[in-house]
């Protein structure tokens, strides 16, 4: 059995604001082996953001503050690595890659030296010419075509979906074990986003890399993942391999999305079952199970006591639920 | 769980909206005396029709003109060419006091659930102002017709004067709507109504979209990226590439026997919920990106990306015809 | 069970009402007492800070102006700075009031018997008590032609405070106007703002201000000398300054707001105004430019810092108000000559310059901090 690669014990993230404690991320432990894709899938408000930054130790603090738990990264806790070594860590052992390209380019360097910089940051003895082979390899390994000339373009010179490709070749420039991308295609359009995903998944399968991917799609996490995370208000609700939380979900949540969102594989005419209600405010004290209010199986339990990831008894299939499906 | 409502059901009458030619270019002003150097072609001849009570779903990626073809039919954006005749008006030779009156009859729901409500206004006020633009009713009467509003898109209506920042994505779209519905209008565009709100919420805002329709005998041009969502509130389809209609089509046909290549490649994109599928499944992957619309490709604006293209669709530009029954392409080579 | 009993106006806004799968028809139906409607707790949103006070059932919600005025009645700062614009506006208004009543009388060699009227005018000379020190009689001493230096301040101070208004209510009023114009339409009265703009900005703003005080100041004097109050005693030249000031605040002015205009334009609530009917002038009106205000008002408010300064400078250098008026930059003039024998004559009036200043710059930064906040994340 390969060691995990990933281990989130107990992480609490909270966010303290005037306005109160925002729990962001409230007990929330998972495992990640080395080259296997996990999806974390919620929506928005959900944690799964704050969940990767909480891993990458980019939490804006203030007013955000990881208050406990620990997070084992080949087998050492990077909780407690001071900052210099976590620079360290960024870019070589995990990297991230966000939603938004243009805003995590720096638009007054050419791309080539913004990977350069990566690999020189981090491989100690670099030249710089080796380190601008290597970012034109990248480039040709995310198919920018004419990666040489290209090389020397300036993020404005290239379109959305190639940036996200530049963002990937940066990201992997160093060879890192574990990748998180959060919502890397959500702003690209459909044709584009399939070209990106298909990238990703051939780079993963090519170098081993593992790969947390978060979005709120979940067409993407079944064509991309290998297990999934459903969060919900701060939580992991939901963790299975990824047939199994298509065809037997067992969390009421799960459920409940999977039965809302519009399929073009379905015919139409079928009515849509939307999920009743508003997600909880997190800054409120909540009491019992967070999906309590809108969960058409909710009993008196639900409200009392907070359910924990529980296996439901099929596969490694795990719900945080007193009376799953 | 799934309730089968039966299509047939809706009333689909005779055309309201007749759409020919319409183009909207935008200049680009450059050069020392602001002479126009080039132009945006971001709609570049569009035909088609929408009937009575029928939704007709508006796809295409960024770029393609799709909002701007909404707009441009309301006639919110001047066209720089084409004509479009509503229930009889020919709204492009309409004066501008000619075509606030006929906003009574054509609305729009709005994309950006923050940004389509001014926050300094209470949300009954924001549903007011049509009506206090049409002056249906005085104070009193206005109130009362916003509450029923409000009541009709699932809000409790004692909220109506709170601000927009008191409420949640998906209520903001709600006030939206009933501000969209408030003069009865018999034509809405939704422009990319549910793309901003999160996926539980998305269907609550369908599942009312459809609702009013059936109650209030609507007409929608539903404007999207989403395939699945437009998909499933849409009969017709029309999928359209740099300012072209590329096709149009049944929903089900559409889906079911694409016949354009664009068409093709875009379904064979969208990821659905199933890992099975989903592993099996044939991708077919566009190379390149889209092209710009100052600079649109020759003859068929599809060619550089098309697997099929022959030396005729790089000169000749292909008409939408009728291919199969009801079913329309512009293609040389379609199916 | 008897809560639902009650009526509906005291049960319903208790309860937010929850977005069910049911359909709007059936919606009507929930909304009656007795119907199990379910208690959902608040939507908790991005871009809403969590936490924000949900207003108790029933009540009227603040408005936007409320929410930020409150955020800058939080502002420790800007709220000082306040206090101290108001204390010196006070003083400027209703401080020779009652400084001319306090104090005995007094046998003047040159002038016979005086009480404080006369004596804490600031126009008033007593030749033989030049250049003095703090005492009882004169609180904060003389100038050098044996004025009442308190008296002269509070002058003065009145003096910057007026110009500072006059030019801000021009600033704002052809700023905004022209601005917004030119930012909606665009067109003619776009390219007119811009070269009219060039053309002001080629002058820089202070030489402007000399130049118009240095050609047309002594004609000013006449003509705005018959104007009651500010007429007198060399104060005319307060409306040229006022003039010239403004002149070359206002294209600043209107070039902001025509950038807030612009952006304002392209929003969607803008849009959905043109959709339901709404003409252009109303969206102007009612759409535009309250959501300009709270930019404007922090503009302005940092704008009376220069403003301020420019007078001073003005008088600085004698082209403002004229001897025998008084003003604070006059004041700095006049006490250069006595920095070594009677200091204070010069450190006063640039103290109080300098706290005035200050004061509205941090209570313009206040300001923008409550009209427009940044979000913490």
């Amino acid at each position: 059995m390969a060691e995990n690669l990933l281990e989130v014990n107990n992480l609490k993230t909270y966010f303290f604001t005037r306005g109160g404690v925002v729990k962001a991320v409230d007990d929330v432990s998972f495992v990640m082996k080395p080259g296997q894709t996990l999806g974390v899938v919620g929506e928005s408000g959900c944690g799964k953001s704050v969940t990767a930054l909480s891993v990458m130790r980019l939490v804006t603090s203030p007013p955000g503050k990881i208050i406990g738990g620990e997070i084992v990264l080949s087998g050492e806790n990077i909780l407690e690595k001071g900052k210099d070594e976590m620079t360290d860590i960024r870019g070589s052992k995990m990297s991230m890659i966000f939603q938004d390209p243009m805003s995590s380019l720096n638009p007054v360097f050419n791309i080539g030296f913004q990977i350069a910089e990566t690999v020189k940051r981090h491989r100690k003895g670099i030249s710089s010419d080796q380190a601008w082979k290597r970012a034109v390899e990248m480039l040709d390994l995310v198919r920018i075509p004419d990666a040489k000339r290209r090389a020397k373009n300036f993020p404005h010179e290239f379109s959305g979906g190639m940036r996200q490709r530049v963002m990937i070749a940066i990201a992997l420039a160093c060879n890192p074990q574990l990748l998180i991308a959060d919502e890397p295609t959500t702003a690209l359009d459909v044709t584009i986003q399939a070209q990106v995903l298909e990238l990703m998944n051939g780079l993963s399968k090519e170098f081993g890399t593992a790969v947390m991917l978060i979005t709120h799609d979940l067409g993407v996490v079944a064509g991309t993942c290998q297990y999934v995370n459903v969060m919900y208000a701060g939580h992991i609700v939901e963790s299975a391999p990824v047939k199994q939380i298509f065809e037997s979900p067992a969390h009421p949540y799960t459920v409940g999305l999977l039965g809302s969102i519009p399929r073009m594989d379905r015919t139409r005419g079928e009515k849509l079952t939307p999920i009743s209600g508003q997600p909880p405010d997190l800054s409120k004290e909540i009491i019992g199970c967070p999906y309590a209010p809108r969960c058409p199986r909710v009993q008196a339990r639900c409200r009392e006591e907070r359910p924990t990831l529980q296996p439901v008894g099929r596969g490694n299939q795990l719900a945080a639920c007193f009376y799953p499906y | 769980m799934a309730q089968e409502i039966a299509t047939s059901a809706k009333e689909i009458g005779t055309t309201l909206i007749d759409i020919k030619g319409l183009k909207v270019h935008f200049p680009i002003k450059g050069g020392l005396l602001g002479r126009t150097v080039a132009r945006v072609k971001a709609v570049d001849g569009v035909d088609m029709f929408v009937r009575r009570g029928e939704t007709l779903g508006l796809v295409g990626e960024s770029g393609c003109g799709k909002s701007t073809t909404g707009r441009a039919i309301l006639q919110l954006i001047k066209p720089t060419a084409g004509s479009v005749n509503f229930n009889g008006v020919e709204l492009t030779t309409l004066s501008s006091s000619g075509i606030r009156k006929m906003r009574s009859e054509m609305q729009m729901v709005f994309q950006d659930p923050f940004g389509s409500l001014d926050p300094r206004y209470t949300v009954g006020q924001s549903i007011s102002e049509p009506l206090q633009n049409f002056q249906r009713g005085n104070a009193r009467g206005i109130e009362e017709q916003v509450k029923d509003l409000l009541q009709t898109v699932g809000l409790n209506p004692y909220y109506f004067n709170r601000f927009p920042h008191e409420f949640s994505g998906g209520q903001r779209q709600r006030i939206g709507i009933a501000r969209a519905l408030a003069l009865h209008p018999s034509f809405i565009v939704a422009d990319e109504p549910v793309s901003a709100l999160d996926v539980s919420i998305q269907a609550q805002v369908l599942n009312l979209m459809q609702d009013l329709q059936g109650k209030f005998g609507l007409t929608y041009i539903f404007v999207a990226h989403n395939l699945s969502v437009v998909k499933h509130i849409s009969d017709r389809v029309a999928v359209m590439y740099l300012g072209h209609i590329m096709e149009l089509a049944d929903s089900e046909d559409m889906y079911e026997l694409p016949l354009h290549p664009y068409t093709q490649a875009l379904l064979s994109a969208i990821p659905v919920p199933d890992p099975d599928i989903e592993a099996k499944r044939q991708r077919i992957i566009l190379e390149g990106d889209v092209p710009s619309p100052v600079n649109p490709p020759s003859g068929c604006v599809f060619h550089p990306r098309c697997w099929k293209a022959q030396a005729i669709c790089r000169e000749v530009i292909p008409p939408l015809e009728e291919k199969q029954s009801n079913h329309y392409a512009a293609c040389h080579f379609p199916g | 069970m008897d809560t639902k009993d009650k009526n509906p106006e005291i049960f319903s806004p208790g309860v937010m009402f929850p977005e069910t799968s049911a359909t709007p028809l059936e919606a009507a139906e929930l909304m009656k007492p007795g119907n199990g409607m379910l208690e959902v707790i608040p939507p908790s949103e991005p871009g809403i800070e969590p936490g924000e006070e949900k207003v108790a059932p029933g009540q009227k919600s603040p408005t936007p102006l409320q929410e930020s005025l409150r955020r800058l009645r939080r502002d420790k700062r800007a709220m000082a700075s306040l206090g101290v614009i108001i204390f010196f506006i006070l003083l400027a208004i209703f401080g020779p009031l009652i400084y001319t009543h306090i104090g005995g009388t007094y046998q003047s060699p040159i002038n016979g018997t005086i009480g404080p009227g006369v004596y804490h005018n600031p126009f008033h000379q007593e030749l033989l008590n030049q250049d003095q020190s703090f005492s009882a009689m004169y609180w904060l001493g003389t100038d050098d032609l044996g004025r009442d230096l308190l008296a002269r301040l509070m002058q003065g101070i009145l003096i910057s405070l007026t110009v500072a208004l006059l030019v801000e209510i021009v600033d704002v009023s052809l700023g905004v106007m022209i601005g917004v114009l030119a930012g909606y339409y665009g067109g003619w009265i776009d390219q007119l703002l811009a070269r009219v703009t060039d053309i002001i900005f080629a002058f820089p703003g202070l030489l402007f201000a000399i130049m118009l005080t240095g050609i047309f100041g002594t004609q000013a004097d006449v003509a705005f000398a018959p104007i009651p109050l500010i007429g007198a005693n060399g104060d005319a030249r307060l409306i040229l300054v006022s003039l010239a000031l403004a002149i070359t605040v206002w294209p600043l002015m209107a070039r902001f707001v025509r950038g807030q205009t612009l952006q304002l334009k392209e929003q969607q609530f803008v849009e959905a105004a043109r959709t339901s009917g709404t003409s252009n002038t109303r969206i102007i009106l009612r759409h535009i430019i309250p959501n300009l205000f709270s930019i404007v008002i922090v503009a302005s408010t940092l704008n009376i810092s220069n403003t301020i300064i420019g007078e001073a400078g003005l008088s600085l250098l004698g082209l403002g108000v004229q001897p025998p008026g008084s003003s604070i930059g006059l004041m700095i003039a006049q006490g250069e000559n006595t920095i070594t024998s009677f200091p204070w004559e010069i450190i006063l009036p640039t103290l109080v310059l300098t706290i005035i200043v200050l004061s509205f710059s941090f209570l313009g930064d206040g300001l923008n901090d409550a009209f427009n906040p940044r979000s913490k994340d």
